[in-house]
């Protein structure tokens, strides 16, 4: 299922957003991406989920992998997975390759935040090969206070009490908010903020939960498929 | 030179597609030159250079050629490009598209180095014209001597061969002994070595019987 929400669309692009669903039991949303007829090149954005946070550290935020190439050298129906960020998830962002029988082929990934550290970076690989490929591992959570990242446009999780500073001066807690909620967005430009303190939920994509004694879950993934 | 592919996977698309493959003898100064031409009206262009595939000699296969993209604005490209494929056994002769520069000898802008023994085709280095787009360059997959696993790196596989081994390419392939190996863009981007007696695809290496050939270079350009 696409929702082709909050992205500019008068360019003749076909862009598909794939989100986890709203539940935190299932851990996974599973979905088929079909190339729409006519593409001539395919642009890929995996998120990874952010990291839980627990009693002395927030999550680290996800991984992000991006990836462009032809559209007529890949086939026409993907796997796309996306998991939840949830507390005991072992889930990554994922784009297979689900031929007839099997698992499927394994094309890009985007690693989960865990507690305290970033998503690791995606290894090129086979696929990757014909055409261009980054993978940016995610930011590590903090004990304390949160800082803009200088590699990711995701934050991890913090500690309540504590400044959480985004990329282009974003944050959601000055020091004096005993804790706040992450938040993502796409428009005007694309970050994330990790939750500091003790909400059980992270919202924010990609983003890692903050400090909490029962465990906090970090944001989920998500993967956008554009085709032009 | 096969323009305009009227094939299943191009139905639609906006973009044009020439794909150039390397046969007869090996490209030179005077012999089995083509030419691409950039079609009126395009704003961006996609470029990927396969290196030829190496031979098999008795004791090895041989490698896969190395794989090499560019991608970038329609402006930074010459409206001409001079096209140049490793022929079917080449011998190591890379695939290369180069710019006529109107007096001397042409100029190399990206290069795929093609295999001539069990070594693959090494990557290429970044030069000025690819710091004009995006680029990269991947090396080939050694040939085997015996069985031929799937390269964590490339889609194009060495050669394998000797005493009923097999060859499994990515994506689950396998090519059985003795076969020779094959290429395909659909549905997905992927090419196998030749096993034992037989040649190899497309980049991908023969098999290990000596006198097998490598599979041919090709150039592929798609615009829109």
């Amino acid at each position: 299922m696409s929702y082709p929400i909050n992205y500019p669309t008068p360019q003749n692009a076909n862009v598909q957003i794939f989100q986890a669903a709203n539940d935190q039991n299932t851990g996974l949303s599973e979905f088929t991406w079909v190339k729409p007829q006519g593409a001539s090149f395919v642009w890929f954005t995996l998120i990874g989920p952010g990291g839980p946070g627990d009693a002395a550290t927030g999550g680290g935020s996800g991984a992000v992998t991006n990836f462009m190439c032809p559209a007529f050298l890949i086939p026409d129906s993907l796997s796309v997975s996306i998991p939840l960020g949830y507390l005991n998830n072992s889930y990554n962002t994922e784009i297979r390759y689900q031929q007839k029988n099997g698992s499927g082929y394994l094309l890009l990934s985007a690693a989960r935040g865990g507690f305290g550290t970033g998503g690791a970076a995606m290894t090129a690989n086979y696929f990757t090969a014909m055409g261009f490929f980054q993978s940016i591992a995610g930011q590590a959570g903090s004990s304390t206070s949160i800082s803009a990242s200088t590699t990711t446009f995701l934050s991890g999780g913090g500690a309540a009490s504590n400044t959480q500073t985004s990329n282009y001066g974003y944050s959601t807690n000055d020091g004096t908010l005993a804790s706040s909620n992450g938040f993502f967005q796409m428009q005007p430009i694309i970050v994330g903020a990790g939750s500091m303190g003790t909400n059980i939920n992270c919202r924010a994509v990609g983003c890692g939960g903050g400090i909490s004694g029962s465990g906090t879950n970090g944001g989920p993934g998500m993967a956008v498929i554009i085709t032009w | 030179m096969f323009v305009r592919q009227n094939q299943q996977q191009f139905r639609n698309s906006n973009a044009d597609v020439q794909i150039f493959y390397g046969d007869g003898s090996a490209p030179s100064a005077t012999n089995n030159n083509r030419t691409w031409n950039k079609p009126p009206g395009v704003s961006h262009v996609y470029i990927m250079c396969i290196g030829g595939g190496g031979p098999g000699n008795g004791a090895n296969s041989g490698g896969s050629g190395a794989v090499t993209v560019w991608y970038g604005a329609a402006q930074n490209v010459p409206d001409s490009l001079l096209v140049r494929m490793t022929a079917p056994g080449g011998g190591g002769a890379a695939t290369v598209i180069a710019y006529r520069n109107g007096s001397g000898n042409p100029t190399n802008l990206i290069v795929a180095n093609g295999s001539s023994s069990n070594l693959a085709g090494g990557a290429t280095a970044a030069n000025a014209f690819a710091a004009s787009g995006f680029y990269q360059s991947i090396a080939g997959q050694d040939g085997a001597s015996g069985f031929q696993s799937a390269s964590t790196t490339t889609f194009l596989s060495g050669g394998s061969g000797g005493g009923g081994s097999t060859l499994t390419t990515n994506y689950g392939y396998v090519i059985p002994s003795p076969s020779g190996g094959f290429f395909m863009l659909q549905p997905i981007i992927v090419g196998a070595g030749g096993n034992d007696s037989g040649d190899g695809g497309i980049g991908c290496g023969g098999g290990v019987t000596a006198g097998t050939k490598g599979g041919p270079g090709m150039v592929l350009i798609a615009s829109w």
